[in-house]
């Protein structure tokens, strides 16, 4: 139970990055690298405008959406776009995207210097007791208003037209084109929801440890790792992916040891995909989104 | 009507078709026929702006269509039944007919049209919760060519819609050609299967080596010797 309670809020964070990786892999067919940078950038947004303009925390974190959102947006036609015009290898396009992931750090460096932030939790930091377990509020912030966001965009790609457009050009390009599906647009769409997802990821885990121009590196291969485990491409495995991984860590530092929570995590995982290769949380029909 | 002037397309710099002229009279069912690489779903890509041909027009209704997007062909009213179906096979049957109807703004319309599919094609209907992926080979082409009418084209673009189809389904494939046909809109069919496609066509087209080579009739290139010998396999 306690291991249960410390996994989730970093388990609802990794899910929120790798859905970033599995949009843009099963709409595009790319890696996306810069996913990364994405929380990176909300999370230095979320703090120019909470800690230094003293904005709400809620409205900071959605702004910090929106903008990175655009950000999402500019990287597709600057990279995946412009491209693959020249019909690139998708390699190509990969390569670009780590370029971005740099470029951001690097601006990020300017912008905001080489100092780590500090960033105070909006709701404390007295932890609360809930039966036996004592958790931190904003522990119970990041798994509600991630969990949210989850559900939301679920919702966006079952319910709405350009949900539903996004989902059938991830499912046959070519076909999607035939109804009068502008692709070009749905790329753009998968990216500005994967930098959103990564936007809030930031701010969300930034009260838990400080804001670095350099903090997108770890979290972005980490959700990387959730999506693969998930199964790339796959929407709710990209979700499982992550709450698994955030479990098998806070289990692995909690039983085991916490100096080697990251070499136990990823032994556990290279055996999971021995076990499944295609992903544990895949289903035998391979759903994706 | 839909008109090809001298259309020549390539991939990547080998040339495919090398001036491919032909008209689709409005109403009528005309069918391309050839072997296995002559250009004919080449010559469909052209049409839905798939590929850009590099030399000559292609008009519907008098409109030069030659460098549009496939967006705004769909909007024109011309749509493809492409070549393996290529249905979603994670949505289910009603929401592939919805992806169909994708560019409409017309409920109304697009709801009529829809009952208009399940009652041509009935085991749509009871699927229609079911994901494309697990229909049979049969079903995904009614369902593509059910995809396809939602849009309320004038015009469809049919891919070998009897490709892989056990005889009998073959036929009903050939039915429901014809019906779209009774409903005032215009098909051009695209068959290996020669005899059963000319049989339904009014007019036909063969092409060999990315050129039209041949025009006529139905009847007229069916008793046509050189094509009796070349694609009737008698
Ligand atoms: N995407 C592509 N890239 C390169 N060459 C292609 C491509 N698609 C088709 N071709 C080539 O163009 C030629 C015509 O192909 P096309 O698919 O139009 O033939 P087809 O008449 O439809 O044949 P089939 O009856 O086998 O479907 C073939 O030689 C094929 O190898
Ligand atoms: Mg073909």
């Amino acid at each position: 139970m306690y291991y249960l309670a410390n996994g989730l809020p970093i388990g609802a964070i990794y899910a929120l990055v790798a859905l970033g990786y599995s949009l843009i892999y099963a709409s595009a067919g790319v890696l996306n690298w810069s996913q990364g940078d994405m929380v990176m950038l909300g999370a230095y947004i979320g703090y120019s405008l909470h800690r230094l303009l003293g904005l709400n925390y809620v409205l900071s974190l959605l702004i910090s959406m929106l903008v990175v959102a655009c950000v999402g947006m500019l990287v597709e036609r600057t990279v995946l776009h412009s491209l693959r015009k020249r019909s690139s290898p998708s390699i190509n396009v990969v390569i670009g995207t780590l370029g971005v992931a740099i470029i951001c750090r690097n601006v990020a460096l300017a912008i905001w210097g080489p100092d780590a932030q500090p960033f105070p939790s909006p709701v404390g930091s007295t932890p609360i007791n809930i039966g036996n377990l004592r958790v931190l509020p904003q522990d119970i912030l990041i798994v509600a208003l991630g969990v949210a966001l989850m559900l939301l965009l679920q919702y966006f790609l079952k319910y709405t037209r350009e949900g539903k457009a996004l989902r059938a050009v991830a499912q046959d390009r070519m076909a999607a084109s035939l109804m009068g599906v502008d692709v070009g647009k749905a790329d753009m769409l998968a990216f500005a929801a994967s930098a959103a997802m990564g936007a809030a990821a930031g701010i969300l885990i930034a009260p838990l440890f400080f804001v670095t121009f350099n903090m997108g590196a770890g979290i972005g291969l980490k959700g990387f790792v959730a999506a693969v485990v998930g199964g790339l491409g796959n929407i709710p495995g990209a979700i499982a992916g992550g709450f698994f991984l955030g479990l098998i860590e806070s289990l692995a530092s909690g039983k085991i040891s916490s100096g080697y929570r990251d070499a136990i995590a990823f032994s556990v995982l290279i055996m999971v995909l021995w076990l499944k290769p295609s992903g544990l949380f895949s289903r035998t029909t391979k759903e994706t989104v | 009507m839909l008109e090809l002037v001298d259309v020549s397309a390539r991939y990547n710099g080998t040339q495919v078709l090398h001036g491919v002229s032909l008209t689709v009279e409005p109403g009528k069912i005309t069918t391309i026929i050839g072997a296995n690489g002559a250009g004919k779903t080449t010559t469909l890509k052209c049409i839905m702006g798939i590929l850009r041909p590099f030399q000559g027009r292609i008009l519907w209704h008098g409109r030069d269509m030659t460098l549009l997007g496939t967006r705004e062909i769909v909007k024109s009213g011309i749509t493809m039944v492409p070549e393996g179906r290529h249905v979603f096979p994670y949505m289910s049957v009603s929401e592939n007919l919805d992806m169909g109807a994708y560019l409409r703004q017309d409920k109304d319309g697009v709801k009529q049209d829809r009952d208009w599919v399940y009652e041509l094609f009935p085991v749509l209907k009871t699927r229609r919760r079911q994901a494309a992926g697990t229909l049979s080979g049969g079903e995904q082409q009614m369902l593509a060519v059910g995809r396809a009418l939602m849009s309320a084209p004038d015009i469809l673009l049919m891919d070998e819609p009897s490709m892989g189809l056990a005889p009998m389904l073959v036929d009903e494939v050939f039915q429901v050609i014809c019906r779209i046909k009774e409903m005032g809109k215009t098909v051009l069919l695209v068959e290996q299967n020669a005899v059963k496609a000319l049989d339904v066509a009014d007019k036909g087209y063969v092409l060999e080596l990315g050129t039209t080579v041949l025009s006529g009739t139905g009847s007229e290139l069916l008793n046509n010797p050189d094509v009796e010998r070349a694609y009737l396999g008698v």
